[in-house]
C-alpha cells in the first residue's frame, strides 16, 4: 500500500464511525447520504485490488431494506475490522518510508503556519521515555515509560474511534474557543477541528518530546494547517489552567479538554492525573504536583472535565 | 460459558461508556475472574471446543496483559484489548455456542426469562406460554451473538430489533445520543429488547423511571425465546404494561411536566404511530418518533 491507500483507509474508517454515529442518533437520511458517497469509493478500492466485495453487497442489501442495525454490524464488525487488519499489516519498512514523508510534510506545515514551533524539530533528542513502534493501525504506536511501567499515548487499533468517543464525552455544544491540554497523537485535535470548524482551538503542549516524536512519525499536516488552531508550549500547564480560568471567570462560551495521557506524562503519575481530573469533576480547586516535585496550586473553580 | 462471554462483552460496553466520560474505574478483578472461568471451561470441555479455532491458552496471555495494564493504569491499552483481542475471543465463543448448542441456549433463555416473568407478571406468562407452544421460528435470524436476532418486516422492509454483534453497546450509545437520560420519566412504546434502557439503569444514574409498553405479545415471546432478558424483567425501576391500546397509553402519560418525559419508540412498524406523533407534537414531548416515521425519498440502489 502506498501513502494514498493508507490515507484512504484511515479516512474510510473514520467515515464508518461517523455513519455508525448517525445510526445511534437514528438519523437515517444522513446514513443514506454518507453511504452513497462512501460506497462507490470503497467498491473501487477493493475492485482495484481484486478483493472480495461481498460484504459491500450485504451492506447495500441491508440498507435497501432499511435494516440499519444489520448495516451497522456489517460496517463495524466486518468491514472496519478488515480495513484495520490491512493497516496493521503494513510493514515496518513501508511505515518508515511514510514516517519520513510525514516528517517532511509536518515540518513544512510548521514552517508556514507555526514557525515559532519549528525549533522543536531540530532540538536535541531527549525522548528516552518514549517508545515508538512501527505497529498498529496508525503509522506508529507510542508508549510513555513511567518508572517500571509504561502507558500508551493513544489507541493502536482505532485511534479515530477513540478520539470520536472522547469528543462525544465533551459537554460543550458550539463553543467559540476550545482549550486543549496535550496534542497526543493529534487524533482528538483533528476530531475537534472537524466537529467545530468555526471554533478557535488552542492547543497547549506540556511535553515537547512527545510532540516532536509525533511530528516525526505521523501524518499531522492537515491539523497543523488548520488556520483556526494555535499551539503553545506550556511545560508546566500553567498557561492552560490560567487561560481556562480567565474564560471561566468571564463566563465565556468556551470548552476545554485535557488529554489524560499527556497530563500523566507531565505530572509523572497516573494517580496524580486521576486526582486532578476527579477534582475537576468535583469543581474544586486543583492542586497539581509536577514531576519536579514542586507543588503548583491552580485554583480553578467551577470547572468540569471536558468543559 | 455463554454467560461469562456475555459478561465480558457487557463489561466492555460499560468500560467504553466510562472511557467516553473519562470516568476511569478499573475494576479488573471481576473481569479477570470471568476470563479465568472461560479459560477453565475451555480446557475442561476439550471435546466441545476441539474443532474450533479458539485457542484458550491465548486467554492466559490476555489475563497477564490485563493485570499488568491495570497495575500501570494503562486505560488506553485496556480499551484496545477489550475492543480488540478480547472481543474477538468472546465473539468466537458465542458463535460456536450458537452453532453447536442453539436449541439448549434457547431453552435456557426461555426458562430464565419465564422464571423472571413469573415473579411479577404471572398472568402474562400464561398467555406467552400458549404463544410459545405454537412458535415456528418465524422472523428469527440465523445470526446473533447474544441470542438469535428477532426482526420485524413491513412490505419490502425488514428491521432487526437489536444488534447481532453487540446489542448492549449499541443500546447504550443510542440512549446517549438520544439523550434519554436527561428526562426523569421514560415511556417505551413497543419492545425491541430494551437494550437502550441499560443506559438509564447504570449505577451513576439514580432514580430512573421507565414504563415499557409491550404492544405485540407474539413479538415479546419471540424475544424472550431467543435472548436472555431476565434482568430487565425484574428490575424495580422498570414497570411493564401489556396489551395496552394506543388511546389507553396516551391517557396514561403524565403530562404535568411534559418537558421532563421522553417517549422512546421501540418498534419500527407499529400501528397508530401517526396518532402518537400528533400527541407528541401537541404536547411538545421529547421523542425519537420522527426516525420511525421516516420514509426515504428515493431508493438508493436498484
Amino acid at each position: 500500500m502506498d501513502k494514498e491507500d493508507v490515507l484512504f483507509l484511515k479516512s474510510v474508517r473514520r467515515r464508518i464511525i461517523e455513519i455508525c454515529d448517525y445510526i445511534y442518533k437514528q438519523k437515517w437520511d444522513e446514513v443514506y447520504k454518507s453511504w452513497k458517497i462512501l460506497n462507490p469509493k470503497i467498491y473501487r478500492f477493493l475492485k482495484e485490488r481484486g478483493e472480495c466485495r461481498e460484504i459491500l453487497d450485504y451492506s447495500a442489501e441491508s440498507l435497501k431494506k432499511g435494516n440499519f442495525l444489520r448495516f451497522h454490524d456489517l460496517l463495524l464488525y466486518e468491514l472496519d475490522i478488515r480495513f484495520e487488519e490491512q493497516l496493521c499489516k503494513l510493514t515496518e519498512k513501508d511505515r518508515k518510508v511514510l514516517a519520513e514523508l510525514y516528517r517532511q510534510e509536518n515540518e513544512e506545515a510548521l514552517e508556514t503556519y507555526h514557525e515559532e514551533l519549528l525549533q522543536i524539530m531540530h532540538d536535541a533528542d531527549h525522548a528516552s521515555r518514549i517508545t515508538c513502534s512501527y505497529t498498529g493501525a496508525d503509522n506508529v504506536s507510542m508508549s510513555i515509560i513511567e518508572g517500571s511501567h509504561s502507558f500508551q499515548l493513544f489507541s493502536y487499533r482505532n485511534p479515530w474511534r477513540e478520539s470520536f468517543e472522547l469528543a462525544d464525552g465533551m459537554k460543550f455544544k458550539m463553543p467559540d474557543r476550545i482549550y486543549v491540554l496535550g496534542f497526543g497523537g493529534g487524533h482528538t485535535v483533528g476530531e475537534l477541528q472537524r466537529r467545530f470548524p468555526a471554533a478557535a482551538i488552542k492547543v497547549y503542549l506540556p511535553n515537547k518530546d512527545i510532540f516532536k516524536a509525533v511530528l516525526f512519525h505521523m501524518a499531522e499536516k492537515e491539523i497543523l494547517e488548520n488556520r483556526n488552531t494555535e499551539f503553545y508550549l506550556d511545560s508546566a500547564c500553567i498557561g492552560f489552567f490560567s487561560d481556562v480560568n480567565k474564560e471561566k471567570r468571564k463566563n465565556n462560551n468556551f470548552g476545554f479538554y485535557i488529554d489524560r495521557q499527556e497530563l500523566r506524562a507531565c505530572t509523572g503519575s497516573a494517580a496524580m492525573t486521576d486526582k486532578i481530573i476527579s477534582r475537576y469533576k468535583k469543581e474544586k480547586a486543583v492542586v497539581r504536583e509536577a514531576d519536579s516535585g514542586k507543588k503548583i496550586h491552580d485554583y480553578i473553580k467551577g470547572l468540569v472535565i471536558n468543559g | 460459558m455463554f454467560f461469562a462471554a456475555n459478561w465480558i462483552r457487557d463489561y466492555s460496553s460499560n468500560f467504553n461508556r466510562n472511557y467516553r466520560n473519562q470516568n476511569m474505574k478499573l475494576e479488573t478483578d471481576l473481569l479477570i475472574s470471568y476470563m479465568k472461568k472461560i479459560h477453565k471451561i475451555g480446557l475442561t470441555d476439550v471435546l466441545y471446543w476441539q474443532d474450533t479455532d479458539i485457542d484458550f491458552q491465548v486467554i492466559c496471555g490476555q489475563i497477564d496483559a490485563i493485570k499488568q495494564a491495570a497495575e500501570a493504569c494503562d486505560y488506553v491499552y485496556i480499551y484496545d484489548k477489550l475492543n480488540g483481542e478480547l472481543r474477538k475471543i468472546v465473539n468466537d465463543i458465542s458463535e460456536t455456542l450458537f452453532n453447536k448448542s442453539a436449541e439448549e441456549l434457547k431453552e435456557c433463555f426461555w426458562k430464565i426469562n419465564c422464571d423472571a416473568l413469573q415473579k411479577r407478571y404471572p398472568e402474562v406468562l400464561q398467555k406467552l406460554k400458549a404463544i410459545h407452544s405454537e412458535e415456528n421460528g418465524e422472523c428469527i435470524r440465523p445470526y446473533g451473538l447474544r441470542g438469535r436476532v428477532v426482526y420485524t418486516e413491513n412490505g419490502k422492509e425488514e428491521s432487526d430489533l437489536f444488534s447481532a454483534c453487540n446489542p448492549n453497546d449499541v443500546g447504550i450509545r443510542t440512549a446517549e445520543k438520544l439523550e434519554i437520560g436527561r428526562y426523569s420519566k421514560t415511556y417505551v412504546w413497543g419492545y425491541n429488547g430494551g437494550f437502550e434502557i441499560s443506559e438509564l439503569l447504570m449505577p451513576d444514574r439514580q432514580g430512573a423511571d421507565v414504563e415499557i409498553y409491550v404492544t405485540d405479545l407474539r413479538l415479546f415471546e419471540r424475544i424472550l425465546s431467543n435472548v436472555h432478558r431476565s434482568w430487565l424483567l425484574v428490575v424495580e425501576n422498570v414497570s411493564w404494561k401489556f396489551e395496552v391500546s394506543m388511546d389507553e397509553f396516551l391517557n396514561r402519560i403524565d403530562l404535568r411536566d411534559s418537558n421532563d418525559i421522553y417517549i422512546l419508540v421501540g418498534e419500527r412498524y407499529g400501528n397508530d404511530l401517526g396518532k402518537l406523533k400528533a400527541f407528541i407534537d401537541r404536547n411538545s414531548i421529547n421523542s425519537n418518533i420522527e426516525s420511525f416515521l421516516y420514509k426515504k425519498e428515493e431508493p438508493l440502489y436498484g
